[in-house]
């Protein structure tokens, strides 16, 4: 028998929420931690973390990596993540497809790596490491640009197609992602997400971000900075690919800054909830007429 | 089968609600009781004969030997609670009352203080002061209504000031204390995270072996040397004493290994809003003052951001990792006299 297990809504873990969030387990399904703030935390500090993730089920999220790179990834790196990984046994752990360093230089930014086929093979390769390396594969989030990355032959949604297939990892399909970069680079956000692998979607990321005045070419662009509430249209695509997939979902709603009242923050994890329930409810009515017919 | 996707070298679900066991207690069943009185009287006969044999030593050696069989009968009070009270499966506990923390961390008496503490942030609970005297009380606000409260403790707290009382009075009432004994102590207990009757019991037998040790043998050495008419017995006496109070501090209802675990796991992830206390005020909600009051004590609130909370209670122990098995009598003065750091500090009665 297939067991089925609900969808679960959860809060990106920041120090200043610490005391709502475990105030709040009760309306929190999940925690993501960023693993790099503990890479050289001590013991007591990792051992908190894996007390943590016995109240609630909980998410390590990597941000230093740059997977997505024809550089090799640093072992260094993966093998601190590996200890914690061993320490915390979260839930799940992730990491972006992003770029990071090049030539011994730290960009500071997860930036979109060259859409190309050497890239996707060093992704590839670098993911085949990280398996090695820590025994389990991450997660990988797709992220948002406001450039398109110098040197791409690819598209996004090919480049993480051709991505996927080339490893076997699951996908953290940020949402807000594909809306800004729809946004800037106008395509149509929900065409961009069913062209995705969906039954390969793990968990989901919900953020919201700015509109920013480009300095260096014309028109604004949309910032996914994480220090604003999710904005409806993200909602939507949330309910879309609830529509989609038939596996649950685990969404983490993301705030790195500008903390509002945490009442709010509550209200936006329900705002997904009901999003989560409308695309599960016409997934279900279009079954229901698929088996009449 | 889950179709989680769990990518993690172990994905078990240990986040589910495990209800808490009953805690096993050291308890000894009749089979075992011939074992007890075959160690007590081992125990005793080898006692027997290092006290002769190291009192025949002479000054020098017998000090460096008594001060080594003082530092092994400490540590292993130290291993037998580490194998005693193992750190268990860490199981969930509910992190929603910052009452049960500060309850955990400091007894009933830190319970109260906190649940206090927010109820004057919150303005159920109003300081008067008296002009002439100085003294200090608290009542409760005219329009608040504790049936709307949340806690149970809060509207216990809040009954008890409904006339105005100095905020030490709480702490002598046998029957708030006893209400906040039922809320917490039992369920703690349980989950193994305060120390059952018969932990404590074992707890107790076991400094007092150690402390039968340490005192028969400087006692001893102290007599034979005071006969002799030697008078040099300083470092004997220094010895012993520094000994025989730490081997005291493992007898109490302190926290467990576990209980100190979860503790200083709530400690380590609250310590980002610890650093920020000072803009609590204007920025953070109830909840979160509470929870901050509940794992680090009221004296984790700024003196100058929460001035009424420190003027009810201005000598609110400050940390909670002094605690434990090194717990001193060093408990706040606002609960009168602290004999053994039952409970953590909160222990004073």
């Amino acid at each position: 028998m297939v067991e089925t297990l609900p969808d679960r809504v959860g809060l990106g873990w920041r120090a200043p929420l610490a005391a709502d969030i475990l105030a709040n387990l009760d309306r929190i399904e999940v925690v993501e931690v960023i693993a790099d703030d503990y890479f050289d935390a001590p013991g007591r500090e990792r051992q908190a973390l894996r007390w943590l993730g016995r109240q609630v089920p909980l998410v390590l999220h990597g941000v230093s990596l740059g997977l997505a790179s024809t550089a090799p990834v640093d072992p260094v790196r993966l093998d601190h993540m590996a200890r914690l990984i061993g320490e915390v046994e979260p839930w799940l752990w992730s990491e972006h497809l992003a770029f990071v360093r090049g030539g011994g230089i730290e960009i500071g930014h997860l930036a979109a790596p060259p859409r190309t086929a050497a890239t996707i093979e060093g992704t590839a390769r670098n993911l085949a490491t990280a398996r090695a390396i820590v025994g389990s594969d991450p997660l990988v989030e797709n992220i948002s640009t406001i450039i398109d990355p110098p040197g791409s032959t690819l598209d996004e949604v090919t480049w993480l197609q051709h991505t996927l297939v080339a490893t076997e990892n699951s996908l953290l399909l940020d949402l807000h992602n594909p809306y800004a970069n729809a946004c800037n680079f106008d395509f149509d956000p929900y065409e961009a997400i069913a062209r995705l692998p969906l039954e390969r979607v793990g968990y989901i990321h919900l953020a919201g971000g700015k509109w920013v005045q480009a300095t260096r070419f014309p028109g604004r662009r949309l910032l996914d900075d994480h220090r604003h509430a999710t904005p409806q249209p993200v909602f939507d695509l949330l309910a879309e690919v609830a529509r989609r997939t038939p596996q649950p979902l685990v969404v983490i709603l993301e705030r790195d800054g500008d903390y509002p009242p945490f009442a709010e923050l509550l209200n936006e994890l329900d705002v997904a909830r009901t999003a989560l329930a409308r695309g599960r409810a016409a997934q279900k009515a279009r079954t229901d007429v698929v088996t009449t017919l | 089968m889950s179709s989680y996707p769990v990518s993690t070298p172990k994905p078990s679900d240990p986040w589910k609600s495990v209800t808490p066991t009953t805690n096993q207690a050291t308890s000894l069943t009749g089979d075992d009781a011939w074992v007890v009185r075959a160690f007590v009287i081992a125990w005793f006969t080898l006692l027997l004969c290092f006290t002769v044999v190291i009192i025949c030593l002479p000054k020098t050696a017998f000090l460096l030997a008594y001060l080594l069989a003082c530092a092994t009968v400490i540590a292993m009070l130290y291993v037998r609670r580490i194998v005693a009270e193992p750190v268990r499966e860490l199981t969930k506990f509910d992190t929603s009352d910052p009452y049960r923390l500060a309850y955990l961390r400091g007894g009933a008496n830190e319970a109260l203080r906190v649940a206090t503490a927010v109820l004057i942030e919150a303005r159920h609970l109003m300081l008067l002061q008296n002009e002439s005297s100085g003294e200090k009380q608290l009542v409760t606000a005219p329009n608040c209504d504790a049936k709307s409260l949340p806690f149970p403790l809060e509207r216990a707290v809040l009954r008890f000031f409904t006339t105005p009382r100095k905020p030490e009075e709480m702490f002598e009432q046998g029957g708030l204390k006893r209400q906040v004994d039922d809320l917490y102590k039992e369920e703690l207990e349980k989950a193994g995270l305060l120390p059952s009757e018969a932990q404590k019991q074992a707890r107790t037998s076991r400094a007092l072996f150690a402390l039968i040790f340490i005192l028969v043998v400087g006692l001893t050495k102290i007599g034979v040397a005071l006969w002799y008419g030697y008078t040099n017995i300083g470092f004997t006496v220094i010895i012993m004493v520094v000994a025989a109070i730490w081997a005291l501090t493992f007898i109490g209802d302190y926290r467990t290994r576990f209980g100190n675990y979860v503790i200083k796991s709530l400690e380590s992830l609250f310590e980002g809003m610890r650093a920020q206390a000072a803009t609590l005020k204007a920025n953070a909600s109830m909840a979160q003052i509470a929870l901050l009051a509940g794992v680090y004590g009221v004296a984790a609130l700024p003196a100058e951001v929460f001035p009424e909370v420190r003027e009810a209670f201005p000598k609110a122990p400050t940390d909670s990792s002094s605690c434990g098995s090194s717990c001193s009598s060093s408990c706040s003065s606002d609960g009168g006299s602290c004999s053994s750091c039952g409970g953590g500090c909160g222990g004073c009665s």
